[in-house]
């Protein structure tokens, strides 16, 4: 029996809810913004001749608003987002937010955040999913599926007791040679980093295809990663979304963001009001079955003004969370003054976990040795002229590494999403405030880090540790938890609201907690799982 | 500041970061920056003081920048160094020399102590140049 399911978001829920849906038959129409990628600049050259190629490299890499340049007080982040991911990050006329303790990003592009994610692939333990309805049994099946369509590479090693093993990983990348040298040191004193710093190093597993898979290409390493993958090999959901458009049964309407949507009078929705970018006309679009998956925050956005619209109120709502993440750069002294690679992978090789006393609590980082990024964001953080920390740099240029330390969020009351006027105009309105013991854990991961590094014979330079605002890491979750008690603003195991019977979830809101990993790989999984559940016969009476 | 103003700057702040010339891609690009960036502007006596000073050469450059990495690092010297350090590192010919060691380890290690003491000449010379204008500004202001 097929069903119309009308989809919301080309993020990496929606297109593999979407996929899934059509391979079981159904007829999928998925609304969108969609602001699309520019075409690949020179897409053979690599990087060192891209620099040479260009007739305005600075423009390319620097963006015409210069805006790829991080100014001295700029939140010491050591990355500026490049500009050939600003359509990632572009938002639509009128669109705005309030946030008090969160520094919120949103994405209305095709393929969403995740085109500009850096391709971590880590499934979710049965740890991980203790506060979830089921187990990590019920989810393997999905992780095999997603890594059947996007391309995982991987190997089983010290961090699987963090990150199950599932079927079908394609061969590790090539490891550039701090890296090797990084994980040789591990390797060589396991034993002290296992039992003494609870330090477990590792491959990263990554969606970056090492081998050809299907009609993509593997990496050839042109060093080009950070500024967006002209090969493809590093997999973006725009990619599923092309495999959607593929299919007859599939209908894109981009170019609308969905603002709220029409319930009647037994909590049904029966239409998504959606306002049209060409011309600002609003447009109605009858739905039989809706699926958000919008991400965390522009999801509840929908769900705020569709109650507002309905009945006046202004809802609440709890949980949010989002993993802290610490910045840690250091410098590996047996490397300085050796030059380094730039034909290499960009992003991480390696990774680790940091053990903890509850399974979990564990710390999750990666790894990046810096090759090709642009160095001035960390060069004007030396305590020198620019003179004399560009000669350190440039000595120091194959030492340097940053690890991003991932840490696990829990459920809390003050942590909401709800409406807020702002010049006649209801807005989303991000409430968030960490935990009362974060500094304590920051700070002992911190230790333990530093202390792993100083065995691999690298140095933390004093004060550039860098804690990230919350909302940095863009792993949001937890607005509409699936829960065993049917309680009100929360969805069943498969997704499925309590509050409107056919509409289900099938982003990020309905993670009970969040580990300190990059959700991505299970937001896929998840939506593959979710989608089998919502379109099984047995789902599609309600 | 007019364009040939601009031009000029750029030339000699390059030579302090670089030790090469600017060439006329990267003044051009260092000018657009300045059309579209803000905090390229001095805030005040002390941050107008320093860039005075920065533009006459680039040996002064180095002893405002030294100053200006203690004192005043989000000001605006500080700010047109950061944005014209970002276009170099992009920017053949200077992009490659930037970014790769140019000699074998040892010598690196000897380079960047050389450097080390250069710097702390540079900031004593700052000390003395620029402490005075700093302390009579905050009088003022207080």
């Amino acid at each position: 029996m097929s069903m119309p399911v009308t989809v919301v978001g080309s993020g990496a829920s929606g297109v593999h809810f979407a996929r899934t849906a059509l391979a079981l038959g159904h007829r999928v129409t998925m609304v969108d913004v969609g602001h699309q990628r520019p075409a690949p600049v020179l897409p053979d050259a690599d990087f060192s001749s891209l620099r040479e190629r260009l007739e305005n490299p600075a423009g390319y890499f620097l963006g015409a608003g210069y805006q790829g340049v991080v100014t001295p007080g700029h939140d010491r982040e050591y990355y500026g987002f490049p500009p050939g991911k600003d359509y990632v990050f572009r938002a639509p006329p009128g669109f705005g937010f309030s946030a008090s303790g969160f520094a919120p990003l949103f994405s209305f592009a095709r393929g969403g955040l995740a085109e500009a994610w850096t391709g971590g692939c880590y499934p979710f333990s049965d740890d991980d999913l203790q506060d979830f309805p089921f187990d990590h049994a019920a989810l393997a099946p999905s992780y095999v599926e997603v890594a059947r369509r996007i391309g995982v590479t991987g190997v089983t090693d010290d961090l699987s007791r963090f990150m199950p093993v599932h079927d079908g990983l394609l061969p590790p990348l090539a490891l550039d040679e701090h890296s090797a040298e990084l994980l040789e040191g591990y390797q060589r004193q396991r034993r002290y980093f296992q039992r003494d710093l609870g330090c477990y190093i590792g491959r990263t597993r990554v969606a970056t295809l090492s081998i050809p898979f299907g009609d993509r290409q593997e990496c050839t390493y042109l060093g080009r990663c950070l500024w967006g993958c002209p090969r493809e090999a590093l997999y973006t959901p725009s990619i599923t979304l092309r495999e959607c458009l593929a299919d007859p049964g599939f209908t894109y309407l981009p170019g609308l963001e969905v603002r709220h949507f029409r319930v009647d009078s037994e909590r049904r929705v029966t239409a998504v009001v959606a306002v049209s970018l060409d011309d600002g006309s609003w447009r109605e679009i009858p739905v039989e079955r809706l699926v958000l998956a919008a991400g965390t925050l522009q999801s509840a956005g929908i769900v705020l003004r569709s109650v507002h619209a309905a009945t006046g109120e202004v809802a609440r709502l709890p949980g949010l969370m989002d993993n802290r993440q610490v910045l840690v750069p250091f410098v590996n002294l047996r490397r300085v003054g050796r030059r380094y690679r730039a034909d290499r992978y960009q992003y991480h090789l390696i990774g680790l976990g940091l053990a903890a006393e509850d399974p979990r609590a564990h710390v999750h980082g990666q790894l990046t040795t810096l090759k090709t990024a642009l160095m001035h964001p960390i060069i004007q953080q030396l305590p020198f002229d620019l003179r004399t920390s560009l000669g350190i740099a440039r000595a120091a240029h194959g030492a340097l590494g940053v690890v991003n330390l991932n840490f696990h969020d829990t459920r809390r009351e003050q942590n909401a999403v709800t409406l807020a006027e702002e010049g006649g105009v209801l807005r989303v309105a991000i409430e968030y405030a960490p935990p009362a013991d974060e500094p304590a854990r920051l700070g002992d991961a911190v230790r333990r880090l530093r202390a792993a590094l100083w065995r691999l014979g690298c140095i933390v330079p004093p004060g550039m540790a860098h804690m990230r605002p919350m909302g940095a890491s863009v792993h949001y979750a937890g607005t509409f938890p699936m829960t065993r008690d049917p309680l009100p603003w929360t969805t069943d195991a498969g997704g499925r609201s309590r509050d409107f019977p056919n509409l289900w979830f099938a982003d990020g809101s309905t993670f009970p907690s969040l580990p300190a990993k990059n959700l991505t790989f299970t937001l896929m999984a998840n939506a593959i799982r979710m989608a089998h559940q919502a379109l099984h016969p047995s789902s599609l009476s309600y | 500041m007019m364009a040939g103003g601009l031009a000029k700057e750029c030339d000699v702040f390059t030579r302090h970061i670089s030790g090469r010339p600017a060439i006329p891609q990267v003044s051009d690009q260092y000018a657009a920056a300045h059309r579209v960036l803000e905090s390229m502007e001095p805030r005040d006596g002390h941050e107008r003081w320093l860039l005075r000073v920065a533009r006459t050469g680039p040996a002064a450059c180095r002893v405002a920048d030294a100053w200006a990495r203690l004192a005043a690092p989000h000001g605006a010297l500080r700010q047109k160094l950061v944005v014209l350090l970002a276009i170099l590192e992009v920017s053949p010919p200077y992009a490659a020399e930037l970014d790769q060691p140019r000699g074998g380890r040892g010598l690196e290690w000897v380079r960047m102590a050389a450097s080390g003491l250069g710097f702390v000449g540079a900031l004593a010379l700052g000390v003395v140049l620029f402490l005075p204008v700093r302390l009579a500004a905050g009088r003022r202001a207080g």
